[in-house]
């Protein structure tokens, strides 16, 4: 079995952290929780290449008074320059990196709200970017994920040009989460109904819709990871990780029209998505609250609510020919990881080998990890 | 949910209050480390008032002090490093009547008090009685949902609602 160990506490917050995102870099994470804050991390002295996660990490800047209510989620955009907070007030804010001037001094780049979306009826409880940069995602309580359209481009910078692009109402009950495909504009949104969906636009109206329905958790959908395909397996379909209440993790693979392992299609010649590997035993009985598939080294991480930290990988020389049911096995588990739940887990994208970063229910603290 | 229109149970069965704990020398000897006992759970939550009537859920019966399980508490001073998933308190209780529409908001006091009154490394899980309430489920489902429940504790309008539910009452 391998080990964890813990690298630095981030204490600040007050009250629970609910998530944590590194961004792009993998130089900055970014936290928010119960206080209604979010909060940047970077470590002292960064030159924002490589080693960066070594070093004594601090918080570098506090964003607040854009919500009214707690801070559920936080996104980076793709280019880094871009932050989007959802929060149980019923908003969305996008932050973005601006100059400062003070007395014609420019005394740096700091996040600044320029937009705050509205239209969801209850708490916002997620919030994605799509690779482009050109379109975020979002869900609420309210049963519905929203689809919004960046109307300018990556480098200009915004005044709340958002425009909602569709409104999805495909499940019965809250939507906990939704995660853009790493590559392509297809969507996974994950609910309490215990079903994901995945979406996208049909390219001749333009219009967005459902293209599946994953079903197989026995509860709340609480997290869903993509795979980032690394090398070799990019002639296969990609797949995604989920995890939930029921104490599970599923990873589900895409079949294509001319798969070879003879997978009927979907309708309207959609790709089939099927659960190939149900993690169970593991977590205690105890919902599992996130899932982070690491784009560096393929190792998934789990946040559970039995406070522990858990790293499972696919074993290596199994069945990679036929892509059947894939062999994945617990590698690590860090019990008492926080104090209380874990609530979220993230790999940095950037730093080779096993970094990421975590965060915990109520003690106010986030940490990293490596391995 | 003070003025209800009409009351779901117009005269529900009355049930005699149980003595006061008998507080032992041990206890009070600081040296002995003294765990949670079923009884001690029941006296945090045995008071809380019914939204719908001015009684006490342990006069109306709802939950009952056998119903409620500590499974093991004797880790106050290793809990971090042991076995979290001892660290645990289940409590089922039962609404008066099946269709009771305030079974969710008995439960979440229920829960607040406990989150409020004990140390955090419990894990408080409240559920309503096996087959004793018609969205049993549902009830459940809700109750175990953290976020839902944080999401709850943030609407002043539910928070006012839960904490008159945990005002003492003169005599209780």
């Amino acid at each position: 079995m391998g080990r964890l160990e813990l690298l630095q506490t981030l204490s600040g917050h007050q009250g629970r952290v609910w998530n944590v995102a590194w961004n792009p870099r993998g130089d900055i994470l970014a936290s928010c929780g119960e206080d209604k804050t979010i909060r940047l991390w970077t470590t002292e002295g960064t030159s924002g290449q490589g080693d960066s996660i070594v070093g004594n990490w601090v918080c570098r800047s506090t964003l607040v008074d854009a919500h009214q209510r707690t801070i559920r989620a936080v996104a980076w955009s793709p280019c880094g320059n871009r932050l989007a907070s959802a929060s149980f007030d019923a908003t969305t804010a996008v932050w973005e990196r601006r100059i400062q001037q003070s007395g014609g001094l420019i005394r740096g780049k700091e996040f600044e709200c320029v937009a705050t979306l509205e239209g969801h009826e209850s708490e916002v409880k997620s919030v994605s970017w799509a690779r482009s940069g050109r379109l975020l995602a979002t869900c609420s309580r309210d049963r519905s994920v929203w689809i919004w359209e960046v109307e300018n481009g990556e480098d200009e910078e915004l005044e709340g040009e958002f425009e909602c692009a569709a409104v999805l109402n495909s499940h019965s009950q809250d939507v906990k989460r939704v995660a853009w495909h790493p590559e392509r504009d297809l969507l996974a949104s994950a609910s309490y109904d215990d079903t994901v969906r995945l979406y996208m636009e049909d390219q001749a109206h333009g219009e967005w819709s459902e293209i599946a329905v994953l079903s197989s958790h026995t509860s709340t959908v609480w997290g869903l990871s993509w795979e980032v395909q690394r090398g070799e397996k990019t002639e296969v379909g990609c797949r995604l990780a989920t995890c939930g209440g029921d104490g599970s993790v599923k990873i589900w693979q895409e079949f294509g029209p001319n798969n070879t392992e003879g997978v009927a299609p979907g309708p309207n010649g959609y790709p089939t998505w099927k659960c190939i590997c149900t993690l169970s035993g593991h977590h205690g009985g105890r919902p599992v609250y996130d899932v982070s598939w690491c784009p560096c080294t393929g190792y998934i991480a789990t946040a559970c609510g039995d406070d522990a930290i858990r790293i499972f990988g696919e074993a290596v020389g199994g069945d990679s020919i036929d892509f059947g049911t894939p062999s994945v096995e617990l590698l690590a588990t860090q019990r008492s990881a926080h104090l209380q739940d874990v609530n979220s887990v993230t790999w940095n994208p950037t730093v080779p080998g096993l970094k990421g970063a975590l965060c915990s229910a109520r003690m106010s603290s986030g940490a990293e990890k490596g391995l | 949910m003070a003025k209800l229109e009409k009351l779901e149970n117009l005269n529900p069965k009355l049930f005699r209050r149980c003595d006061d704990r008998v507080i032992s020398s041990e206890e009070q000897d600081e040296n002995v480390c003294d765990e949670f006992d079923n009884r001690e759970i029941f006296d945090l939550i045995r008071s809380i008032n019914d939204p719908e009537h001015p009684l006490t859920l342990e006069e109306l019966n709802v939950l009952e002090i056998n119903n409620i399980h500590i499974l093991k508490t004797f880790l106050k001073h290793v809990v971090f490093h042991v076995d979290n998933q001892n660290n645990e308190i289940n409590v089922r209780f039962t609404p008066t009547i099946p269709h009771c529409s305030m079974a969710t908001l008995i439960g979440l006091s229920i829960q607040v008090q406990l989150l409020r009154a004990l140390p955090t490394r419990f894990k408080v899980s409240v559920q309503v009685t096996p087959g004793s309430h018609a969205s049993e489920s549902a009830v459940n489902k809700q109750l175990a949902d953290k976020e839902r429940v944080a999401a709850a504790l943030e609407n002043t309008y539910l928070l006012e609602v839960i904490n008159q539910c945990l005002t003492l009452k003169q005599g209780a």
